[in-house]
């Protein structure tokens, strides 16, 4: 008869063949072949695109919704959902017309009402549709593919802003959905984009799931960027939310993941020396560091003090500090993204270096009054940014106070008017995606909005007028010569100084082709091998 | 015993009260507002205002804490700002995770450390005692999140048998669950195992001196049966006491296991929670928090009369 030392012995070791055996191996087990399992660079927190212009929720977004236009690599306007797009002569009517087939999740037809009440929505947060919405007299609904929109002035940038890929994309919702409040978020998540939300298994910070939509109906064109056919060729989507990039480098080397969106520049060395994993570029035209004044306080009130900063900085500094290598980042001396259609790199010069710094400081005045920097910890891409500012500006010779926090203290520190003794602040840093920022109606950097306008309230009349100039400008050359005079407003008056352009990795398995690349991950085209 | 339990069961409620005044004014002067994060890049002034109105935020400190309590007291903890989900329905999600990494730590811990803290006390002095010290030191020193990487490296990298990352639902397989846990369980363990060793040979050392424990080899009883089953039940006290504590630690959400392991539990809800400003989310998990830890308190309490005969309430 077995004993209690014996029975005790033998469970245990049945319970550790049991648990360590390759067959209960969780990678390979309990995943059908067309599931698709990504990995977020940021958790999905914001389920309402059109309130936020988080890059996460815009990939969420293109999974559930669809736009009327969209861009190829050249960021050229195509037609999506819409069949085509015509200006009439005197450029104030568009009429659009819908494709035939084009269905929501909830079976209901898209209909040239669900449109406008969409852009009607969209128009009232993001910053092109608000210029759009500034000259809307009406939208007009002759039938229900047909969406006419009559302007009080020409818009020749119509289908560019429709067709925007990024912060924030005109996606269609149904009419009831985008009759929401545009500060509220939407509650039902319903589009009529390739793939549809699975409310019932999302897990806010953990997991996200999609699964294809089969009414969905693509274009015939081949897939660039977001226009052609958004061909989808797994039955399941699913967001795997790791927010430690280690354990995300090992769930996508062990098979349990295939996609990673942005894996820390130290881990990269390790993936490509994985045989299963390969490494590629997410958006070609990358992303910007941005370091932003508050030109409404002291000293950085001063145009003579911001440019001070401007002439000392050393973009290799930066781009080192966020671990990148010389070919995964491009000194761009100027206030908009290089790399952009019609940008100049170094339209107005190079920086002098230290000693001009110190020099313009002098003659500018300063009275060592103190600058305070908000420095985000806890986000990767920033927070190396705080610590060379600092030392730069010490450096230069300015009075510095470095104050590190989370990002949401620097979201809500920055909202704040008031001079620094009172809880105000001088810089803060952050990054935008290049497609956001690469035109003058954009480039919310560089708007001289004021007031108004965003965090840093910088207040410049001639650009302004500017940005409205090349937004009407008759002709492409005229238009050139107009963005290059905005660009060289953005260096003489330096609401921001740009810190790098620099791209960004993505790391998948090498059972996965086809990936479309853009500015946002698209789950089109991509196939399993 | 009855009314022992239902006057500690009464006495929850000062205590959530005093919590949640504390955590409601807590996050009322702390930095940071869920507006300026929901509200995106590009929100302006009005943009701000609007949605702290309809948030509600902009209301005077009291009318907002006596309106939240109402709705605590109806137990409904409110909405998440953010994924507008119930947080009763965020806890659930979270709950069974959270509980089984705790019982499956709590099991390693307890089979490692009792018979490690039994042995050092039996050859105290000894190299063996020494050795357990010294482990136990390591288990407190080296940081949890240091033990995962290389579990994870050595045994889901390398050779396969766990997966690097996640959590499988006990509804697909009760030891596909376990086995998605033994990594993080291991390597939260050592602190306790720790802890648990050090307590019972310091509890047993104390024991093993008394004059019952001398008869009972006088009369040859063996050294197994000394020690497992007449010493060691004399230490159930210090030993259930440091148990419990561990639960109640580890029932708040092992905030740096769940983040390596990527698994989605109470402490990242919390962490999440809190670096998003979601208010509603923090104070419901806090509260729950606060209720649960007066509830071990209270079987740890119960657990004692049954270690321990002379112990009646």
């Amino acid at each position: 008869m077995m004993n209690r030392k014996d029975f005790l012995r033998r469970a245990g070791l049945a319970g550790t063949a049991v648990l360590v055996s390759p067959h209960f191996a969780l990678a390979q087990v309990g995943r059908p072949k067309s599931t698709l399992k990504f990995v977020p660079a940021n958790a999905l927190t914001i389920l309402d695109p059109i309130i936020t212009t988080a890059a996460v929720s815009i990939t969420h977004g293109y999974c559930v919704w669809d736009t009327l236009f969209g861009v190829n690599g050249k960021l050229e306007p195509k037609p999506q959902m819409a069949e085509s797009g015509v200006a009439s002569t005197d450029g104030k009517t568009w009429t659009i017309k819908l494709r035939d087939g084009l269905f929501f999740h909830d079976g209901q037809p898209v209909r040239s009402k669900d449109c406008v009440a969409s852009l009607e929505r969209w128009s009232k947060r993001d910053v092109s549709g608000i210029a759009l919405a500034k000259v809307v007299e009406a939208y007009q609904t002759p039938d229900d593919r047909t969406l006419v929109i009559k302007l009080k002035s020409p818009f020749p940038r119509m289908l560019h802003v429709l067709g925007k890929p990024h912060s924030s994309p005109a996606f269609i919702m149904p009419e009831r959905v985008a009759q929401t409040s545009p500060t509220q978020a939407i509650t039902e998540i319903i589009g009529s984009g390739p793939y549809r939300f699975v409310a019932k298994e999302y897990v806010p910070g953990s997991k996200v799931v999609y699964e294809k939509f089969e009414k969905y109906k693509p274009r015939v064109e081949p897939a660039d960027w977001t226009s052609g056919g958004k061909v989808v060729n797994f039955d399941r989507l699913e967001w795997v939310i790791i927010t430690d990039a280690s354990t995300a480098a090992n769930a996508l080397q062990n098979g349990e993941v295939d996609w990673l969106e942005t894996p820390l520049p130290d881990l990269i060395p390790v993936l490509k020396g994985n045989s299963n994993v390969k490494v590629g570029i997410n958006d070609p035209y990358g992303l910007i560091g941005v370091l932003r004044f508050n030109s409404s306080q002291v000293p950085f009130n001063n145009p003579k003090v911001r440019q001070a900063v401007w002439e000392a900085v050393n973009q290799t500094d930066y781009m080192g500090a966020l671990g990148l290598e010389k070919n995964e980042y491009e000194v761009c001396h100027s206030n908009y993204p290089c790399g952009m259609p019609g940008v100049k790199n170094g339209i107005s010069g190079k920086p002098g270096g230290l000693e001009k710094a110190k020099k313009l400081l002098k003659e500018s005045g300063y009275k060592g009054e103190r600058v305070v920097i908000l420095n985000p910890t806890d986000s990767a891409n920033l927070a190396p940014f705080g610590p060379v500012t600092a030392d730069l500006l010490k450096r230069i010779g300015f009075n510095v106070e470095l104050q590190d926090m989370d990002w949401g203290t620097v979201t809500q520190r920055r909202t704040s008017k008031e001079p620094v003794d009172k809880g105000g602040w001088s810089i803060f840093h952050t990054t935008w995606p290049s497609v956001a920022t690469g035109d003058p109606l954009l480039n919310t950097n560089v708007r001289g909005q004021g007031q108004a306008g965003w965090f840093g309230w910088f207040d410049d009349p001639q650009t302004e007028q500017l940005s409205n100039d090349w937004l009407n400008a008759p002709d492409a050359t005229q238009q050139q010569k107009l963005f290059e005079d905005a660009q060289r407003r953005a260096m003489d008056t330096m609401p921001i100084v740009l810190l790098g352009k620099f791209i960004t990795h993505n790391a998948m398995r090498k059972t996965l082709a086809g990936n479309v690349q853009g500015s946002a991950p698209y789950f089109w085209g991509v196939r399993r091998t | 015993m009855l009314n022992y339990i239902v006057k500690r069961i009464a006495a929850t409620i000062p205590v959530v009260i005093v919590v949640g005044l504390f955590i409601f004014g807590l996050l009322f002067v702390a930095p940071g507002d869920p507006a300026t994060i929901l509200a995106g890049e590009q929100a302006t002034a009005q943009d701000l205002a609007q949605i702290r109105q309809e948030l509600g935020l902009d209301r005077p400190f009291l009318v907002q804490f006596f309106e939240w309590s109402g709705q605590v007291a109806q137990g409904n903890l409110g909405r998440s700002i953010f994924s507008k989900q119930p947080v009763t329905v965020l806890i659930a999600q979270r709950l069974e995770p959270t509980l089984l990494l705790m019982a499956l730590t709590m099991v390693i811990s307890v089979l490692v450390g009792v018979p490690l803290g039994v042995i050092a006390a039996f050859k105290h002095g000894g190299r063996l005692d020494t050795f357990v010290m010294s482990a136990s030191v390591l288990g407190f020193s080296v940081p949890v999140f240091v033990v995962g990487y290389i579990l994870a490296y050595v045994f889901a990298l390398q050779l396969g048998w766990f997966p690097a990352q996640g959590y499988t639902p006990i509804a697909e397989g009760f030891w596909r669950a376990v086995r998605s846990l033994t990594l993080p369980a291991i390597a939260l363990s050592g602190v306790y195992s720790a802890l648990i060793a050090r307590t019972g040979r310091a509890a047993m050392l104390d024991i093993l001196s008394q004059d019952y424990i001398r008869t009972a080899r006088a009369k040859g009883v063996s050294q197994w049966t000394v020690l497992f089953v007449h010493a060691l039940r004399a230490c159930g006290v210090p030993l259930l006491t440091v148990i419990g504590m561990g639960v109640a630690l580890l029932i708040g959400g092992a905030v740096v296991t769940e983040t390596v392991f990527s698994i989605p539990g109470l402490g990242r809800l919390t962490v999440d929670a809190i670096l998003q400003r979601d208010y509603p989310v923090i104070q419901g998990v806090v509260i729950f928090f606060s209720f649960l830890y007066v509830l071990v308190n209270l079987v740890i309490d119960l657990l004692y009369t049954f270690v321990d005969p002379r112990i009646r309430y």
